[in-house]
C-alpha cells in the first residue's frame, strides 16, 4: 500500500507539473494571494499581532478540554444540541440521522473543511439526500465532480473560460461575454432557489466561543448565512481544536485570519449564532446542532511535540507561500488539506502509511511557517512526523545510524573520507534521481581535513 | 594588526567537494585580522539526519560538535548559512532545558556567526573608488529566513566590488534544494531550480553570486545539464580572488 | 435519535488525561494584549468607518437627525424598487409612514410581518434596517435579529440599505466585541457584522459583487 501511494503521489505531481496551464494559473492566484496579504499588513506590526495570535491559540489548546465542557453547557442552555463525534464515521452518521429523522431531501450546504475531512457529501448522496455546495468556488468544483483545491479558494485551479465551459455544460447557462460578473450571476440565480426550499443546512465553525455557547463563521458571499438561516434545520460541524474562551480573543484571531487568508481587514460577514430562533422571531432554523469532530485531534493532542498543529486557524497562507504548492497545486496532494498543514496533519488524522508520502514534497525552506499567523513552526512539525515515518523504515534508520558512527569518530569519519576519494575514481553511478537532470558535483580529490593536515605538517 | 583566533566549521561540502572555498576563507578571515583554529575532530553539523526526522542521530551528531568546540570559548565561523541556522537556532531545541548539553548550545549558538556575516564590515575599503556595477544574488532561504544575514552579504559584495547586488523575481522561492529534497522529490526539485535560473538570467546576467554551497552546487548542477548560460559564484572565493588571497589554481 | 455513544467521554477523558503535560516552553515573545486595540485613529470615528466601508464598495451617505428621512427618501425614489421591506426596529418607526407617503412612487412598502419567504427572494428588491453599533476599525455594523428585525432583511434583497447613529460608533472591533455579551446581543439568535455587499472572488480571483446577498449596500450615517 504504501508504496502504491508512494507512485500515486509522484505520479500526480508529473502530471501537474506537465500541465502548464494549472500551473500558471496556480502561479498567478498566489502571486495574487501573497500580495494581498503583504499588503493587509502593511503598517501593522505583524510580529506582535503573530505573537498574540500564537498565545491565544497556546492557551487555549492548554485548557482545551474544560473549554469544550464549558462549550457544551452553554450551548446547551441557548438550546444548541451538542454531538460529539470520534472520527469521520460517526460525524457523518450523527448528520445523516438527523436529515433522515426529519425526512430531509435537499441541503445546502456552507463551506466547510471539517465536512470535507468526513466526505459528507458522498455519504448523503448514497441516502439520496442532495447536498449542494454553495460558497461560488464549492459550488464550481462540486459541479465538475471535483474536490477543492485550495482551503480558502476552492475552484483556484481553474480559469474562467474553463468555469464557462462548465456552466454551459452542466447548467445549460451560457455567458455571453465570458465575464466573471456573468458567470457569478449565473451561479446566483442556481442556487437562489435552493436556499428558499432546502430543508438542511450544513455549515463549518471558524471559531467557537465557549464562554457564551456562540458560534462564529466568517464569509463574504453570504452563502453561509443563507445555510444557516433560511432551512429549518443548523447542523454546524467544527473540530474539536475550534473552540477560544471568550469575545475578548476573537478579533485579534478574526484580525489575523482574514489578513493572512484573503488580505482583507475583515470578511463581508461575521456570523456569530447563538441560538435557534427565538420565540417570537421571524426566521432562523428551529433547530441547531453543533458536531464537535475529534477524528485524530485528540491522538494530536496527547503528543506534546504534535499538539501545535492544532493551533490551526485554516487561513491557508502556509500553502500561498509554499513553492511546492505554487507549482503542483492541491490536487496532487490528493488529501483534504493540501499543502504544507495538509502535510502535517493527514498523516495524523489518517495513517502515515497512506499520507506519509507527502512528507517527501517540502525543502524545509521555512516560507510557510513566516508566513504562519499563529507562528505554527510547520517545517520542524514535517520533520518530526518525517521522523515518526521512518520508525517503519529499517533501511533508513540503518543508514543513519551509520551516518552517525562516521560522523561522531573522528577515525570513522576518515575513513568517510577515504571511501569518498576512492569512490570517485572508480565508474560508480551517481544517484540518478539527482543526475538525470543535473551535473553531479565531483568529490575532492583530496578532503579539506587531508589538505589541511598535510599543509599543519608542512608548517 | 593584532589577531584573534576563531574557530573555522568546515562543514561537509567543503570537507568533500570544494575543500579550496575552505581555504579561501581562512585567507579572507586572515586578510581581516583572525587566526583560525581548525580542530581536525570535526565532522557534519547534523543538519542532514535532522531533517530527516532522525532526531536521535543528528542529536548525537550535535553533542559531537558541541565537545569539539566548547573547548575555548572563541567565535565559531561557519561558511554556510544552513549549517549555521542549524547551529544557531535549531542545537538549542535538541536538548532538554537545564541540562549541560542545553546550556552548551545556548552558549555556542550565542557565538556562532555566518561567515560573510562576521566578516562583511571587517573587509579593507578598496583602495580606490568602484564603478558600481549592478549583480544578481541568490540568498538561500536559511540566509533570508533562518539567520537573516542577506544584507551582510549584500553590504560584502558593494565594499569589495562596487557590486550593487539585486535578487530575482520571486527572490523569497527556494531554489529546489533542500538536501534531500533534491533526491526524494527530484521533479519538483528540477522545476524550482529552472524557475529561479531564469529568474537569475531574466537581465542579462549571466552570473549570480551566493553564499551557500548547497544552492549552489544544485543551481549550477542544473544549469551545466540544461545547458543554460548561467553560473554561480561562491561570495567567499570571490573575496578571496578580489583580495588576492585565493587558493585555487 | 442518535444512539447515546460513550464519545464524548473518551475524547475528554483522552484529552484531560495528557494535560497535565503542558508544560512547554513558552515560544513567544511577551505579548502585546489587544493588537487590535492598540492604533490610535487621527481621524474621527464615523470619518474612519466610513473610509473603510467604502473600500469595501459600501456607498455611505454621512447625514443629520433632520435630513436623513428625506436622503432616503429620495433614494427610494430614485431606486424604485418593485418593494421594499422595512425593520420595525423602533428607530425606524417613521420610515414606512414616510415611505408610503411619497407621491407617485411604484415602490410597495411592507412591514417584516407581511413578507413571506416566497416574496422576500422573488419581489422584494430593497430593506432597511437599523444597526446597533459599529467599529470605525476595520469597518464594520453590528446588526442584531430581533423580532422586529429578522435575519433575512439585510441578506435577502439585492439593494440592502442600513442606518446607523454616529453615537454608536466604537474605535475598534475589540470595544465592538464587549457588547456581544451584553443582554440584548444575548437575547437574539444571530449578531451579524457586515462591512460590505455580498462579493466573490473565486472565479479566477476576479472580485464581483452580490454573490449570494446583497449587491449594494448603502449605508446612513446620522449624527
Amino acid at each position: 500500500m504504501g508504496l502504491l501511494m508512494q507512485n500515486e503521489f509522484k505520479i500526480r505531481i508529473q502530471d501537474a507539473l506537465a500541465d502548464t496551464q494549472l500551473r500558471q494559473n496556480f502561479k498567478g492566484a498566489m502571486h495574487f494571494l501573497q500580495n494581498k496579504r503583504e499588503l493587509a499588513f502593511e503598517g501593522l506590526d505583524l510580529e506582535s499581532l503573530r505573537n498574540r495570535g500564537a498565545q491565544i491559540r497556546k492557551q487555549t489548546l492548554n485548557n482545551l478540554p474544560q473549554l469544550l465542557e464549558q462549550l457544551e453547557d452553554q450551548c446547551i442552555q441557548n438550546g444548541i444540541k451538542v454531538h460529539w463525534a470520534i472520527d469521520a464515521v460517526e460525524a457523518r452518521t450523527i448528520i445523516s440521522e438527523i436529515a433522515l429523522a426529519n425526512e430531509v431531501k435537499t441541503i445546502v450546504k456552507g463551506k466547510s473543511m471539517a465536512s470535507e475531512e468526513i466526505e459528507l457529501n458522498q455519504h448523503l448522496q448514497k441516502l439520496d439526500i442532495e447536498c449542494l455546495e454553495t460558497d461560488m468556488g464549492e459550488y464550481i468544483v462540486q459541479l465538475d465532480g471535483e474536490a477543492p483545491s485550495h482551503i480558502i479558494m476552492p475552484a483556484i485551479h481553474k480559469n474562467k473560460a474553463q468555469i464557462a465551459e462548465l456552466f454551459e455544460e452542466k447548467l445549460g447557462k451560457r455567458a455571453a461575454n465570458g465575464h466573471v460578473d456573468e458567470l457569478i450571476g449565473i451561479g446566483r440565480e442556481a442556487l437562489r432557489t435552493k436556499f428558499k426550499d432546502a430543508d438542511m443546512g450544513v455549515s463549518g465553525v471558524n471559531f467557537a466561543v465557549a464562554e457564551t455557547g456562540s458560534l462564529c463563521l466568517i464569509e463574504n458571499e453570504g452563502n453561509g448565512r443563507m445555510c444557516t438561516t433560511t432551512p429549518n434545520i443548523h447542523v454546524a460541524i467544527m473540530g474539536i481544536e475550534k473552540v477560544i474562551p471568550s469575545f475578548k480573543e476573537l478579533p485579534d484571531l478574526l484580525n489575523l485570519l482574514t489578513r493572512s487568508a484573503t488580505g482583507q481587514s475583515i470578511t463581508t460577514y461575521v456570523n456569530i449564532i447563538n441560538s435557534a430562533r427565538k420565540t417570537n422571531e421571524q426566521d432562523g432554523p428551529k433547530e441547531v446542532h453543533l458536531v464537535l469532530l475529534d477524528n485524530g485531534r485528540s491522538e494530536m493532542f496527547a503528543n506534546e511535540d504534535m499538539r501545535e498543529t492544532l493551533a490551526c486557524i485554516r487561513c491557508g497562507a502556509c500553502m500561498n507561500h509554499c513553492p511546492v504548492y505554487t507549482r503542483i497545486g492541491g490536487h496532487a496532494y490528493g488529501s483534504t488539506y493540501p499543502g504544507p498543514i495538509g502535510q502535517v496533519v493527514m498523516p495524523q488524522i489518517e495513517s502515515m502509511e497512506d499520507k506519509g508520502d507527502l512528507l517527501d514534497a517540502c525543502s524545509l525552506n521555512g516560507a510557510c511557517g513566516d508566513a504562519c499567523p499563529v507562528k505554527i513552526e510547520l517545517p520542524h512539525l514535517i520533520r518530526l512526523l518525517r521522523g515518526r515515518r521512518m520508525q517503519s523504515k529499517r533501511i533508513q534508520q540503518l543508514s543513519w545510524k551509520l551516518w552517525r558512527i562516521m560522523n561522531t569518530n573522528a577515525w570513522a569519519h576518515k575513513a568517510m573520507t577515504l571511501s569518498l576519494n576512492l569512490l570517485h575514481r572508480l565508474p560508480f553511478p551517481s544517484p540518478k534521481a539527482w543526475s538525470e537532470k543535473r551535473a553531479f558535483p565531483k568529490p575532492a580529490a583530496k578532503s579539506f581535513s587531508q589538505q589541511l593536515a598535510k599543509k599543519h605538517k608542512n608548517d | 594588526m593584532t589577531t584573534a583566533r576563531v574557530y573555522f566549521f568546515s562543514t561537509c561540502l567543503i570537507e568533500h567537494i570544494y575543500p579550496d572555498i575552505g581555504f579561501d576563507a581562512m585567507s579572507v578571515l586572515a586578510l581581516c585580522g583572525y587566526d583560525c583554529a581548525v580542530p581536525l575532530q570535526q565532522t557534519c553539523c547534523g543538519q542532514p539526519a535532522y531533517n530527516s526526522g532522525s532526531i536521535n542521530d543528528s542529536r548525537a551528531v550535535a553533542e559531537h560538535t558541541l565537545n569539539i568546540f566548547s573547548e575555548e570559548p572563541l567565535p565559531l565561523i561557519v561558511p554556510s548559512a544552513s549549517c549555521a541556522d542549524m547551529i544557531k537556532n535549531q542545537y538549542p531545541k535538541l536538548f532538554p532545558y537545564g541540562s549541560l548539553q542545553h546550556e552548551q548550545a545556548l552558549d555556542l549558538a550565542s557565538r556562532c556567526f555566518e561567515f560573510i556575516d562576521f566578516i562583511a564590515k571587517k573587509l579593507p575599503e578598496p583602495s580606490h573608488e568602484l564603478a558600481p556595477k549592478q549583480t544578481m544574488l541568490h540568498v538561500s532561504c536559511s540566509a533570508r529566513r533562518g539567520i537573516k544575514v542577506q544584507k551582510s552579504w549584500q553590504f560584502a559584495l558593494e565594499r569589495a566590488f562596487g557590486l550593487l547586488a539585486s535578487e530575482p523575481e520571486d527572490e523569497q522561492e527556494c531554489c529546489g534544494f533542500g538536501g534531500t529534497f533534491s533526491i526524494k522529490s527530484p521533479d519538483i526539485s528540477t522545476v524550482m531550480a529552472k524557475d529561479k535560473c531564469d529568474a537569475l538570467m531574466a537581465k542579462g546576467d549571466q552570473t549570480f553570486y551566493s553564499g551557500d554551497s548547497g544552492c549552489l552546487m544544485h543551481l549550477n548542477g542544473f544549469a551545466e545539464k540544461q545547458g543554460m548560460q548561467i553560473s554561480g559564484k561562491h561570495i567567499i572565493s570571490a573575496l578571496a580572488a578580489r583580495y588576492g588571497v585565493a587558493n585555487a589554481k | 435519535m442518535t444512539k447515546p455513544s460513550n464519545s464524548r467521554q473518551r475524547i475528554l477523558s483522552k484529552l484531560k488525561a495528557q494535560q497535565t503535560n503542558t508544560n512547554l516552553q513558552a515560544k513567544t515573545a511577551p505579548v502585546v494584549q489587544n493588537c487590535t486595540e492598540t492604533h490610535k485613529p487621527t481621524k474621527s470615528d464615523a470619518q474612519t468607518l466610513s473610509d473603510h466601508l467604502r473600500k469595501n464598495h459600501t456607498e455611505v451617505i454621512l447625514s443629520t437627525q433632520s435630513e436623513w428621512l428625506n436622503q432616503l427618501s429620495r433614494l427610494i425614489q430614485h431606486e424604485q424598487p418593485k418593494a421594499c421591506l422595512v425593520s420595525e426596529h423602533p428607530e425606524l418607526a417613521q420610515v414606512a409612514q414616510k415611505l408610503v407617503t411619497l407621491k407617485g412612487s411604484p415602490t410597495k412598502v411592507l412591514g417584516t410581518c407581511d413578507a413571506s419567504k416566497e416574496a422576500l427572494f422573488e419581489n422584494i428588491e430593497a430593506s432597511i434596517c437599523f444597526a446597533e453599533a459599529a467599529a470605525a476599525d476595520p469597518g464594520c455594523l453590528l446588526l442584531i435579529a430581533t423580532p422586529e428585525q429578522p435575519r433575512l432583511l439585510s441578506l435577502v434583497p439585492p439593494l440592502s440599505i442600513v442606518i446607523v447613529r454616529k453615537e454608536t460608533i466604537t474605535t475598534s472591533l475589540a470595544e465592538l466585541s464587549r457588547q456581544f455579551t451584553q443582554p440584548k446581543a444575548r437575547n437574539s439568535s444571530n449578531l451579524i457584522l457586515v462591512s460590505g455587499p455580498s462579493k466573490t472572488a473565486d472565479i479566477q480571483q476576479t472580485l464581483a459583487y452580490g454573490a449570494h446577498g446583497p449587491k449594494r449596500l448603502v449605508v446612513f450615517i446620522i449624527h
